[in-house]
Order: C-alpha cells, then structure tokens, then sequence
C-alpha cells in the first residue's frame, strides 16, 4: 500500500506537469515560456512540498493519514482546476485577443494560472513521500522491533517507487493518456485516483462528514468529462466548431465561417490559423500561401520531367493550391511532411483536398521534418518550409545554418527553398527576426536570397535560389501572373522586396547556439504594445 | 472620385506590374487615382505611399489622398494610432460626399481597436500582477491545507498517546 501510494503520487506529479501544459493550451499556448512555467512552478512546489513533508513527518502522530490527507485534498485541488481554468483565463484575457496581442498576456497570466491551479496540489502530493518513508521506518521498526539502519532503505524503496510512478506519469500521459482520453478525462481519472487512494490511507482518519463531502466533489466532476470548455476558448467572431482533438503534441480544432471556409486551429488559436480550406478548391487562398506559387516560377521547371517539391509542415495541404497555379502545364508530385499524425487524419476529414492534388500528394507523418529531410532526393525542385509550433513559432532546428545547407544539399541546381517567416516585425525596422533566418539562409545560397512581404500583414515569405540567380518578376510566365490576384503583384513590387543578405550583422542561428526563440519572443513582445 | 477601381473589374498580379512599370517608365502619373488604386488594391503600401506623398506635395490637404492615408493607416497595428488621428482630422477638415462615408468606415474601425488596445493594455497589467496573486491565494491555501492537516497530525497524537 505504501510503495503504491508513493507510485501514485510520483505519477500524479508528473501527469500534472504534463497535462497542466496541454490544459493551459487552449487559452495560453505551449510556447517555451509556457513550459518553462509550468516546469519552473512544479519543481518548487516539489521542494517545498517535500520539505514541509519531511517536517511534518518527524512530529506526525500518524504519517500514512497525513499522507492519507494531503492525497485526498491534492485530488480536490487538481478536480477543481478543471472548472477553475476557463474562469481564470476569461478573467485574464479579453475577447477577440489577436495572436501579435497574447504574447505579453501569456507569459504573467500562464505562470499565474500555474501557480495558483497547480503548484498547490504537486505542493501536497509531494509531501507524501517523506511521510511514506517515515511511514514505512515505523512500519518496520514494529514489525522487526529494530529501529536503526532501515531509514535509508525505507527512503530508497519509496524514492524507487515514485520514480517509477514518475515514468509512468510522463510516457503514459504523452503516449496514451492524451490521445486516447484527453487532458481533461485524464485530469479527473487522475484526480479520482489521488482521492481514492488518500481515503484508503485515511480509514476513518476525518470525520465522516469531511470525507462524505470530498467524495461528493469528486463526483460532482463527472458532468466535466461530456462538455469541454476548451472548445470555444478564444473563438473568432462568426465561427462554428466543426471538430476537436487532442493529440500528443497539440489541441487542435477545426472552425468554420458562414462563407464556407474553414481554418485548422492549433492550442490558443486567436485570430490565427494553420491551415485554410475552402469548398471551391480555389488555387489561390489568400494570405502568405498564395506566395507560394512563386516557388515553381523562380525554379523554372521543366516541362519535360515531372518536377519534384516537398513540403516541410504539411498541415492540411493548403499550400498545393498555389502550387498547383505556379507549376500550370509542368507535370509535378510532392511529399508532404507533417509531424502530428492526428493532424493529418482530422485535415483529411475535415479539409478534403481536390482528388487531382489528393493524387499528386504523399504524405509522411508522425516524424520530424529535418529528420525525414535527409531521406528525401538530392534533386528536388522546391521545398518549402511552412513548419511552426505556437502558431508563430519556427521550430529552432529548422532554422539553422546547419539546416539551411542539409536543404541546399536537397535540390537541383535551379531548385528553390521557400519560408514562411511569421513575424510582428514590420519592414524596414533594422536587424531582426527577418534578417537573422536572410542571414542564415545566405550561408548556405549566397546571394541569392529574396524576401517578399505579404501585403496588408506582417508575414513575409523568404526565397533561396540554388547556384542561379533568382528570376526577375518581368521574367514570370505572364500567363500565371495573369491568373493570380493582385496582392501577389504587389508583394513583388520593389517596396515589398528584400534581396540579397542583410547588410548589418543580426544573429547567427546555428545548432549549437539559435537565439531565434528570444528573438521571436522580443519581436511578439514588442509588437504588442 | 472612387477609392476602389472604378471599372470594378478584378485586377490582377500582371496588371499590377504593367501599373507599376508604366508608372517607372514615365507613362502613367503615380498621384492620379487610378496609379494609386491599383497599388492600393494590391497592398504595394510603399508604392502607393509614394503616389499619396508626391500628390500631398502638389494639392495639399487633398481629400482623396488623406483618405487612402487612413486606410492604409488600417493594414499594420503600429499605425492603428495614428491612422485614428488622420481619420479624425479628415472628417473634420473634410467634407467631400463621396469619401466621408468610406473614411468614417475606417475611424470606426480604428476606433474600436483603440476601445480593444485599451482592453488588452488592463489586462497585460492584470497578467503581470497575476502571478503575484496566485502566489498569495496558493500560499494561502497551502497555509489552510496545512493547518487542517497539522490538527489531524495533533489529533492522531494525541489519540495515540
């Protein structure tokens, strides 16, 4: 009983760091920060609880019921976080919250909603174990009527009970909790569990009362496990929830506009998407994606062979639209790389691309993108790099020097590698976010770097050419130009071009050392106020 | 005199270059309506910032070109600011019908996202402090928690001695 409890509460603990994160998401993101939080929350209260434990444990009269007790109530408090989040955050974050608006918001009001939902119970539960291992001494002592030497093997077999309970709370979170029952489900098994094992150490410990109205509260959560209310968190005006899901890496939901048109969410959402999807299959969805269409251009395929692209952060395929209009009679096919497989089967059923893309497309899911980069062929005409975590977060590996020369290595020579680069950074504000992956792009492509603003926004979309210059916008088939919409137009006109390197030194982003994430950090923070 | 292309016609990446290269080239006015327009329709924000300010230069307090000033004063939250004070200067100074309707569309607009700024400014102090709270409420819990448990730890004392 003793070596289960301590199991249970070394899972709980990190069940609850884990699934703190994935339930702060939806209102607060999981970017760094948010991590860093939560962690940084949940290791003091670790120590502190566990200080408090040991001391308590020298003068309690008996430690299994105080053990008994703190379970009991750390069960209580992590069911009461279920209902208590939505109110925070609501209380936290005012409507209609834009996505260049929340970075400010989220760091204080993430590291407020884990302190006061979660570092209380992790506090109790990791009070247990010094009350166990006191527990256990005596337990000993009475059995064996000898008292000394067995401290330290009472401290080691609780310590190794709990660090297996540990393993089991992260893997089986991640792994199996999480996508096959959800945060909140999960939460309140887990909770149900904190208090049923608190009450089975009590044994008439409290009063009957005391006891009878836990167990009440306890079961008053049921209602929780049918309506979630991260489902409507941060809603844009006009959208409908079409879908929900949860997987390992990230909240995700799909919404959908009276007009039709539908956006993949991930987590916090905002006014942001990740993917777009619209009933007429159109080739041009608006936005940074119909940049994409110039990928094919500046590579100038040939008609005679079928040309090769792969995407790195497929999502829901949006970027084949543009594709599909820049490649116009060239015959191609193309590798799509997402990194959440759950994404993947809920764009498929939700946001159904157009059989004759359908049929150009592969998918890969479930890996890493940079890692499934070095199985791809040595002469790709195009890839294109759409990965983000956070909705404006670029995965730091991919934006590397390192990385930049592993796709350099991936095309042709002609071949073009295209970046989505989401920012709040507006043009012309000096070294920056923008400058910095220009930078580190240019180490591997030379010179032959061009960045293009998307009009009316603040994203940019960055092209590399391989060993050739990148052709002029007169050069463009004056057929595809005739069918793209003005804002492509736009965005290549001189004031929303970038070529060439920067001409002041910003950060160098290499493997070893990428400041991307405080820069991106400092760019969001700035750009909010 | 329209802000929108007149002929409503759906413009193009390829007539935006041949509007830009014509411009270049000296064939077409880059302050006449139509040059502006067309950049405006593309979101070309410099290029049809530069059509506004040499046009400003030749009929100060144009109506027209204040006008296509606060509505690109609309594309970026950085001029949301002064967008609002261009908006409200205009329809003040301004009395031209056919535009008061289309700039008083663009004040509302940056005037509730001021009404929103202003939200999000109370509640980025509110987050900064909100931790501090936390902290007090958590401890005060904690405080409680303890104290509840301390006097089951006396009562099991004392029942056992």
């Amino acid at each position: 009983m003793i070596l289960f409890a301590a199991a249970l509460s070394g899972f709980a603990v990190l069940t609850l760091e884990i699934l703190g994160v994935h339930w702060l998401a939806p209102w607060f993101g999981t970017s760094a920060l948010v991590w860093s939080n939560q962690i940084g929350v949940v290791l003091l209260a670790m120590a502190l609880g566990g200080w408090f434990g040991g001391r308590e444990a020298r003068r309690a009269g008996s430690p299994l019921r105080i053990a008994g007790a703190a379970l009991l109530i750390s069960g209580v408090l992590v069911a009461l976080s279920i209902p208590a989040l939505p109110l925070l955050a609501a209380w936290l974050l005012p409507a209609g919250l834009s996505l260049d608006e929340a970075a400010r918001l989220f760091l204080g009001g993430s590291l407020g909603a884990a302190l006061l939902l979660f570092a209380p119970p992790v506090f109790l539960m990791s009070m247990v174990s010094p009350l166990l291992v006191e527990a256990r001494v005596r337990q000993q002592s009475h059995e064996m009527g000898a008292a000394d030497g067995q401290a330290g093997q009472a401290a080691g077999a609780i310590g190794a009970a709990g660090t297996v309970g540990s393993l089991l709370g992260v893997f089986g979170s991640s792994l199996l909790a999480i996508p096959l029952l959800g945060t909140r489900p999960t939460l309140i098994a887990t909770a149900v569990l904190l208090g049923g094992m608190g009450l089975l150490l009590l044994r008439g410990g409290w009063s009957r009362g005391v006891l009878a109205g836990a167990g009440l509260l306890l079961l008053g959560l049921i209602p929780g496990l049918f309506e979630d209310p991260a489902r409507r968190a941060h809603l844009p005006d006009g959208a409908e929830v079409k879908a929900v899901t949860e997987t390992s890496l990230q909240h995700l939901r799909v919404l959908e506009f009276p007009d039709g048109q539908r956006w993949l969410q991930m987590n916090e959402g905002l006014d942001s998407y990740q993917s777009i999807w619209f009933p007429d299959g159109r080739r041009f969805p608006g936005g940074y994606y119909d940049l994409f269409s110039l990928a094919p251009q500046y590579c100038q395929a040939s008609v005679d062979q079928a040309a090769s692209v792969w995407i790195l952060g497929l999502a829901a395929g949006t970027a084949l639209g543009p594709l599909e209009a820049g490649f116009g009679d060239v015959a191609w096919k193309v590798t799509g790389v997402e990194i959440d497989a759950g994404l993947v089967d809920l764009c498929q059923e939700w946001m159904p691309l157009p059989q004759v893309w359908e049929d150009r497309l592969k998918r890969i899911s479930g890996g890493d993108a940079r890692a499934w980069l070095r199985a791809a062929p040595t002469d790709l005409d195009c890839i294109l790099l759409d990965a983000y975590t956070n909705q404006f977060e670029i995965p730091l590996h991919l934006a590397t020097e390192e990385f930049f020369r592993e796709a350099h290595s991936h095309l042709r020579d002609g071949g073009v590698l295209a970046v989505n680069l989401g920012t709040s950074e507006a043009s012309g504000e000096g070294p920056g976010f923008v400058d910095a992956v220009r930078a580190a792009v240019g180490t591997a492509f030379g010179d032959s770097v061009r960045v293009h603003q998307v009009p009316r926004s603040r994203n940019f979309v960055l092209f590399a050419r391989k060993s050739m210059a990148l052709p002029e916008p007169r050069e463009l088939q004056s057929r595809f130009l005739a069918s793209a919409p003005a804002s492509l137009g736009g965005a290549l006109l001189p004031g929303q071009t970038q070529e060439g390197l920067p001409t002041a030194s910003p950060v160098r982003l290499t493997d070893q050392r990428n400041p991307l994430a405080l820069e991106q950090a400092r760019v969001w923070w700035s750009g909010s106020e | 005199m329209r802000v929108r292309n007149r002929a409503q016609e759906p413009v193009s990446a390829q007539a935006v270059l041949d509007g830009y290269a014509r411009v270049k080239a000296g064939e077409s006015d880059p302050r006449e309506p139509d040059s502006i327009n067309l950049f405006l329709q593309a979101g070309a924000r410099v290029e049809a910032q530069a059509g506004l300010a040499a046009r400003l230069v030749d009929l100060p307090a144009d109506s027209y070109a204040e006008a296509v000033l606060v509505e690109i004063a609309c594309w970026d939250p950085s001029s949301y600011a002064a967008g609002r004070e261009a908006a409200s200067e205009w329809l003040l100074s301004h009395t031209d019908p056919g535009l008061t309707g289309y700039v008083q569309a663009r004040a509302d607009f940056l005037n509730e996202r001021a009404l929103h700024a202003e939200d999000v400014g109370e509640a980025a102090g509110l987050a900064q402090l909100s931790p501090f709270l936390a902290l007090l409420i958590a401890g005060g819990l904690v405080w409680g928690t303890l104290r509840m448990l301390t006097g089951l730890s006396s009562a099991n004392t004392s029942s056992s001695t």
